[in-house]
């Protein structure tokens, strides 16, 4: 058996107990869903046919088998980890590519979970572009860890200062902050990939304009081209671009005077 | 005969509609030009380009026009997967990828011109292969169809999902069914379909509508996606010098029976429930191989191993949209994707689907494999330098279509909070060589199967032998389960036992 087979078998081993443990579970939660009393509408009904859960056991009961299967065939396959290979495990999580892969993912966590509901739309995917292409375009840690720490602070400060919903539209403190956190990446990238190349490396002299138009184009498209929702539609920018497009560009379109 | 007759003058008329409204003009054109870059960027799929433009035009626009920019792009995308294929030999999409093996050892030959002039001679004759099935095919089906009760579309949506699962998985049969399982779970969160019974909703009101398709599709194709291409760093493809780009008719004329058998594979691999364009190209890359007197030269600059696997992919694009218009079962992810721009806009496809707009999409369809030919022969040198434009450039962008196409279906930012966790539980899957599309097609048939299984159920008071009594239920039950038998180790060992392996080339 190749390394490349084991070291898949060893995977499905431990994917195999996350699916087992999560059938189980979600077995255990359709519990809560009547089945000897079904309820059609409002009335009470004890015909197990007519209850929500069947399918749900059906396809949790299945997973939970087929987990299982996975689980011997990937013990039959010389999956069963050792303790060298917990070792190994432990090496592979200090490894560069499964550190860039936990800086990606906690970028695009603070990108959706942080800005996105609360920051204007241009401003925020304008710092997680210029901090991702920044971050990877040379494979090189420090950058990567610079743009996750420029995307971390505006998007913990969003979060802890607007955290409930109803001060997602307003103010706009973090607009500015995430503002700031895009000009001070694009200064940092400009000044660490100088210092370490000699010169200016030439993708980084359109990165930040493509980063900062590509959201600001796409928004304008969305919103009055494509006439769909955006996010954020009170934020620092496109509140002011929406005003001028009622109060100032359409009336001019619409060839009124006033 | 009559079917057909009546069928091709609807159609007729419905592209004669098209071709004089200017406006199709405006929705077809970027479109094509737009799949083709998704299509040849490597990383971003027909899939991804459907999937965003569904979030952009929702249902704000007339679905005809809509329809138009879809299909266009899906064209476009499977078609545009050639040109890195064959000049970098990095597949655009997986459809493409075994276009790669005859492609690329032909531009190293300094032939590249030709390789694209055939590919895109080949995609065009495939895509009009797959119309012209679709357009009998579904006349066909939609009689058959009328009479298909819920055993039978229960039966099919789990038809679906295993063949899915079985013939998508790279590594084990068993993580295409559980990766279809998965899928299958997710589409049980909300209210349940007959009762209107909360399930695994954990007290969030958002959950109670179900997993929308839309955030589903963005998190499971472009989120990983961007994940493994910005992990791979800056890939910059240098181009070789390719020659001119012309179709050579005589080769093209040599290579019918190529074409015409690679067409007809791609339109019955395309009508699988949930295979679609990757596997027909390479099925058909493999047929073409065994049946050809020159199998020495496959993997070598083969013409016929590159006509092989384009025809097929763009004509699976037709089968794909037979189960899907007929069905409402998709035939391929971009398919998936497609169901999901219709049901946006209200449109449940199924037996009674309106039988123009089936002939409005046939119409697109030989409109946009004609764009996509012209724009292949006189435009493909612009297309070619998208091939320069590094991955951490584009990445970050798609990134940002997907955000805000995925906000503009409905959800809100609830969507994008699913699509991200999605996301990065595809990115985990596909690292363990979880196929992804038995998943997607989980999502999407979960609910047919769920209310269809139990409508069976509550019309028989419980008898499960609706499932067997009728004739097309108990196909169907048939091709289930022998679909599953197919794949124990048991059943595989004793056919292995009952079937001697022929050496080959020895025709014993």
């Amino acid at each position: 058996m190749t390394d490349e087979k084991r070291s898949l078998r060893q995977k499905d081993f431990w994917a195999a107990l996350a699916l087992m443990a999560a059938s189980a579970g979600l077995l255990f939660k359709t519990l809560e869903i009547p089945f000897f009393q079904a309820r059609a509408a409002g009335i009470a009904d004890g015909k197990w046919y007519n209850s929500a859960a069947i399918v749900p056991y059906m396809v949790f009961g299945l997973l939970f088998v087929l987990s299982v299967t996975l689980l011997v065939i990937s013990i039959r396959g010389d999956g069963l980890p050792t303790r060298a290979d917990l070792e190994k495990i432990a090496a592979q999580a200090r490894a560069p590519l499964f550190q860039k892969f936990c800086i990606i993912c906690l970028m695009l966590l603070a990108y959706i979970f942080g800005l996105v509901p609360r920051v204007d739309f241009t401003l925020a995917t304008a710092l997680v572009m210029m901090a991702l292409t920044y971050g990877f375009y040379e494979g090189r840690m420090r950058p990567a860890i610079l743009s996750l720490i420029l995307v971390l602070l505006p998007s913990v400060y969003a979060m802890i200062v607007h955290f409930p919903s109803e001060q997602w539209a307003k103010p706009h403190d973090d607009d500015i902050v995430t503002l700031i956190g895009f000009v001070v990446l694009v200064g940092v990238a400009l000044v660490e990939a100088i210092r370490t190349h000699g010169s200016l490396p030439g993708y980084l002299r359109y990165v930040p304009i493509i980063s900062f138009f590509t959201p600001l184009l796409l928004v304008i498209a969305m919103a009055f081209g494509f006439h769909q929702n955006v996010p954020n539609r009170t934020g620092l920018l496109f509140s002011q671009i929406e005003y001028h497009y009622y109060v100032t560009l359409k009336p001019l379109l619409d060839g009124r005077k006033d | 005969m009559e079917l057909i007759a009546s069928q091709m003058t609807g159609f007729a008329y419905s592209l004669a509609q098209l071709i004089i409204d200017p406006i199709t003009y405006l929705y077809l054109l970027p479109a094509v030009a737009l799949g083709i870059i998704f299509g040849a960027l490597p990383g971003l799929t027909a899939t991804l380009a459907v999937t965003i433009l569904t979030g952009f035009f929702g249902n704000k626009f007339p679905l005809e026009y809509s329809l138009i920019a879809l299909i266009g792009a899906y064209v476009g995308a499977i078609y545009g997967g050639s040109y890195p294929s064959i000049l970098v030999n990095i597949p655009g999409t997986a459809a493409s990828a075994a276009t790669a093996m005859d492609g690329y050892p032909l531009t190293k030959q300094g032939r590249g011109g030709e390789a694209l002039g055939l590919t895109t001679t080949a995609s065009f004759i495939g895509t009009l292969i797959g119309t012209f099935c679709l357009l009998v095919g579904v006349g066909l089906l939609l009689m058959i169809s009328q009479s298909i009760a819920s055993p039978e579309k229960a039966l099919l949506a789990l038809f679906g999902i295993l063949v899915s699962g079985t013939l998508m998985s790279q590594d084990l049969v068993i993580k295409g069914w559980i990766a279809g399982l998965l899928g299958l779970g997710m589409a049980m969160v909300g209210l349940d379909p007959l009762l209107s019974e909360p399930r695994y909703t954990f007290g969030w009101a958002y959950l109670l509508s179900g997993f929308q398709v839309v955030p589903v599709l963005m998190g499971a194709f472009a989120i990983p996606q961007i994940i493994s291409g910005l992990l791979e760093g800056t890939l910059i493809s240098k181009v070789r010098e390719i020659g001119r780009i012309i179709p050579n008719w005589r080769t093209i004329g040599q290579r019918m029976p190529t074409i015409a058998r690679s067409g007809a594979l791609g339109v019955g691999i395309g009508a699988l429930p949930g295979v679609g364009e990757d596997v027909a190209g390479w099925v058909s890359y493999g047929i073409g191989k065994n049946l050809s007197k020159e199998k020495e030269k496959f993997g070598k600059g083969a013409i016929d191993g590159l006509l092989s696997s384009e025809t097929a992919n763009n004509a699976a694009i037709g089968g794909a949209l037979i189960p899907l218009l007929v069905l409402g079962i998709p035939g391929s992810p971009p398919a998936a994707a497609l169901l999901g721009a219709l049901m946006i806009n209200n449109v449940i496809p199924g037996p009674n689907i309106d039988p123009n707009l089936i002939l409005h999409i046939v119409s697109i369809l030989v409109m946009a494999s004609a764009t996509m030919f012209l724009m292949g022969l006189f435009t493909a040198r612009a297309f070619i330098h998208v091939l320069k434009i590094p991955q951490s450039i584009f990445l970050p962008v798609v990134l940002a279509l997907t955000t805000i196409g995925s906000f503009s279906v409905g959800g809100g930012i609830n969507d994008l909070f699913l699509m991200v966790v999605v996301g990065i539980v595809s990115f985990a899957l596909i690292e363990m060589k979880y196929p992804i599309a038995p998943l997607v097609i989980g999502v999407i048939l979960g609910g047919l199967f769920d209310e269809s299984f139990r409508r069976t159920l509550l019309i028989s008071d419980g008898d499960l032998s609706g499932f067997f009594t009728r004739p097309a239920a108990a196909i169907l039950l048939a091709c289930n389960v022998l679909l599953i038998l197919s794949q124990l180790p048991m059943v595989r060992q004793l056919f292995r036992r009952k079937i001697p392996v022929m050496a080959p080339g020895t025709g014993e």
